[in-house]
């Protein structure tokens, strides 16, 4: 079976490679640069360990062109979260009875997608497997994880998505409703993510740091309030829980935003705090969120070329 | 009269070069380092603005070790806040009717010096000077500016004023110096932290809506703050005071700022510290407390607290 990978950055790739090596084939919608170039040459090189041992992952397509990519019944979409619209054009790539699947951080994405493919068609779901980028066509396999995702349309049927990514060897749940899941992923990110960046420490760093810990599980406190807002129900200590837990499984992690915020790319913090604060009553409402917000906001909009 | 300078960085020099040249004999209180040596060895060197001609003035003594000093009828306390209590051994060398008086960042100092001094003793103030190290002992003038100051309980200290100003300082004297404090004070909490954690130019900021926001929100938490422990601060007055400052700005790095990038120690607990303690709760002040909260783990990480 043919998969589509849209986005194929440092977790795209990952992710494709185990599917590669699972049999199914991927091709590859991707932006141009030398990511692109590098994937389109060799394919995707996946580095296992810190001494160097590299594996290559032959792909099926690279191209920046929809219209030059073959018809298909599973798309993955990762694309950062601002760069989600550009992948609607992508449309009539995906087969009548095809599935396109978000696994990208932040809130918002699923919708946008429903508005191209059709809500019918969109699946959503959150992962944690890492991966980051070594250089162009190279990434850094930095753990395995799981995947949990469901359809975007209450009652639509996905098992089968689950069961050709479960088929190539990826760890995968199917879930009713995502929902859920990507308002915790937004705990996460909101936090982590956000405070790691601004620190520059690594995930698990953050665990000896009390004061920081109580603001952050103020900030999931915010989160499960936006998320009420909108019909998701979810306990504080559940998202506290996931938080934590994250931190320590992937304590010797740099976050991606910490990473985007490193190699001066923007950040993905509209479609993660930017979600939240706006379901809040008023300004002043979510202050630890907008905090937060304001900050990683600022310093994209410093470096942006105005 | 010698006056003691009790911290002679940029600031401090460019105040002794004046006292200097103005006739007046100084001495400087400095902890061992690379600035300790060059003011022993050749005195304070402070270049013009246009940085074609210089002059060197050679001070009466520099030590770490108040042994070597000379009894003072006048100290200026210029040091970081977090180090005013490192100033208890000049107690015995402050001369009977002398005076010590700082114009150092944030709340708590000229308590910390009314303890080692005596209240009767201590006067604080403001000052809009501002100086750049060029390199150890070589200072720059940056910002012509004035001194404020009033005594911290009691009155007098006049004398103050007519001693410094003699010698060519701009010199005012108040009667109560809180509400200065509290206004340079709002000054720095509006604006150091955001500067420290985003690296923003300070031209740049009025044109960072995200920034601002954050700002206006942490200046209304000082004004909340002065108002309990009883002075009257206008938010839009601080406002329109640092926009208007920020805007004639050149290249100018808030002293935080240059704190983060230099991997020193911040002045998280005068600045932000004292805002906190007028908290009634731990939900009080949320945009101090998380600025507070990621300065502190910064600062901890980098092992300034132990």
């Amino acid at each position: 079976m043919l998969v589509t990978m849209a986005g194929c950055g440092a977790l795209g790739s990952l992710l494709a490679s185990r599917m590669i090596d699972g049999g199914l084939k991927v091709q590859v919608l991707q932006r141009k640069g030398p990511h692109f170039e590098a994937l389109k040459e060799k394919g995707i090189t996946i580095e296992l360990d810190r001494k160097g041992t590299r594996w290559t992952f032959p792909l099926e397509a690279v191209s920046h062109d929809p219209s030059r990519l073959e018809k298909t019944r599973l798309m993955v979409v990762l694309v950062k979260s601002y760069d989600t619209h550009n992948i609607l054009p992508a449309r009539d790539l995906l087969a009548e009875d095809g599935v396109v699947l978000t696994l990208q951080n932040g809130l918002g994405n699923a919708e946008k997608l429903a508005d191209g493919f059709g809500e019918y068609r969109v699946a959503a779901g959150i992962t944690n497997y890492a991966a980051f980028r070594i250089g162009p066509g190279v990434v850094g396999w930095g753990g395995d994880g799981h995947i949990y995702l469901g359809p975007w349309q209450g009652g639509r049927k996905v098992e089968w998505v689950c069961s050709v990514l479960e088929k190539a060897g990826l760890s995968v749940s199917c879930v009713e409703d995502p929902r859920p899941f990507l308002w915790k992923k937004v705990a996460v990110n909101a936090t982590i993510n956000t405070v790691t960046a601004l620190t520059g420490m690594e995930n698990g760093k953050l665990l000896h740091h009390v004061p920081v810990l109580e603001m952050m599980k103020s900030v999931c406190e915010e989160t499960r309030k936006a998320a009420e807002r909108v019909g998701v129900s979810l306990a504080l200590d559940d998202l506290w829980d996931m938080v934590k837990d994250t931190m320590q499984l992937t304590a010797g992690n740099r976050s991606s935003m910490l990473q985007d915020i490193e190699k001066g790319r923007m950040t993905e913090i509209e479609s993660i705090a930017g979600e939240i604060l706006r379901l809040a009553e008023d300004d002043r409402e979510f202050p630890y969120t907008r905090t937060l917000y304001s900050l990683i906001r600022a310093l994209d909009l410093s470096r942006s070329p105005q | 009269m010698i006056v003691t300078i009790a911290g002679c960085g940029a600031l401090g020099g460019v105040i002794a070069a004046h006292l200097l040249a103005g006739g007046l004999q100084v001495q400087a209180y400095q902890r061992k380092g690379k600035t300790l040596e060059a003011l022993r060895e050749k005195g304070i060197t402070l270049l013009s603005e246009d940085r074609k001609s210089s002059s060197t003035y050679p001070l009466a003594a520099v030590s770490d070790d108040v042994s070597e000093l000379l009894p003072t009828g006048l100290i200026l306390v210029l040091v970081k806040s977090y180090d005013t209590l490192s100033l208890s051994p000049l107690r015995d060398l402050l001369q009977k009717d002398g005076a010590v008086l700082t114009l150092q960042n944030g709340l708590g100092n000229a308590e910390t010096l009314s303890d080692i001094f005596g209240e009767k003793r201590v006067a604080a103030g403001i000052t809009t000077y501002g100086g750049v190290s060029l390199s150890p002992g070589v200072v720059m003038e940056g910002l012509k500016g004035c001194i404020t100051f009033g005594p911290w309980s009691g009155n007098g200290m006049e004398w103050i004023a007519g001693i410094l100003g003699k010698a060519g300082l701009r010199i005012d004297h108040v009667r109560d110096p809180r509400l200065l404090l509290w206004k340079k004070l709002s000054m720095n909490a509006m604006a150091n932290p955001v500067f420290a954690l985003t690296g923003i130019a300070v031209r740049d900021i009025s044109r960072n809506p995200f920034a601002l926001d954050l700002m206006e929100h942490l200046g209304k938490e000082v004004v909340e703050a002065a108002a309990r422990s009883g002075v009257i601060l206008d938010f839009q007055e601080n406002w329109n005071f640092l926009m208007d400052h920020s805007k004639r700005s050149s290249d100018h790095k808030p002293s935080m700022l240059q704190d983060m990038e230099a991997g020193r120690r911040m002045e998280v607990q005068a600045i932000l510290g004292g805002i906190l303690a007028l908290a009634r709760d731990e939900k009080d002040f949320p945009y101090t407390r998380s600025l507070y909260d990621l300065l502190m783990a910064i600062d901890t990480s980098r092992g300034h607290y132990k």
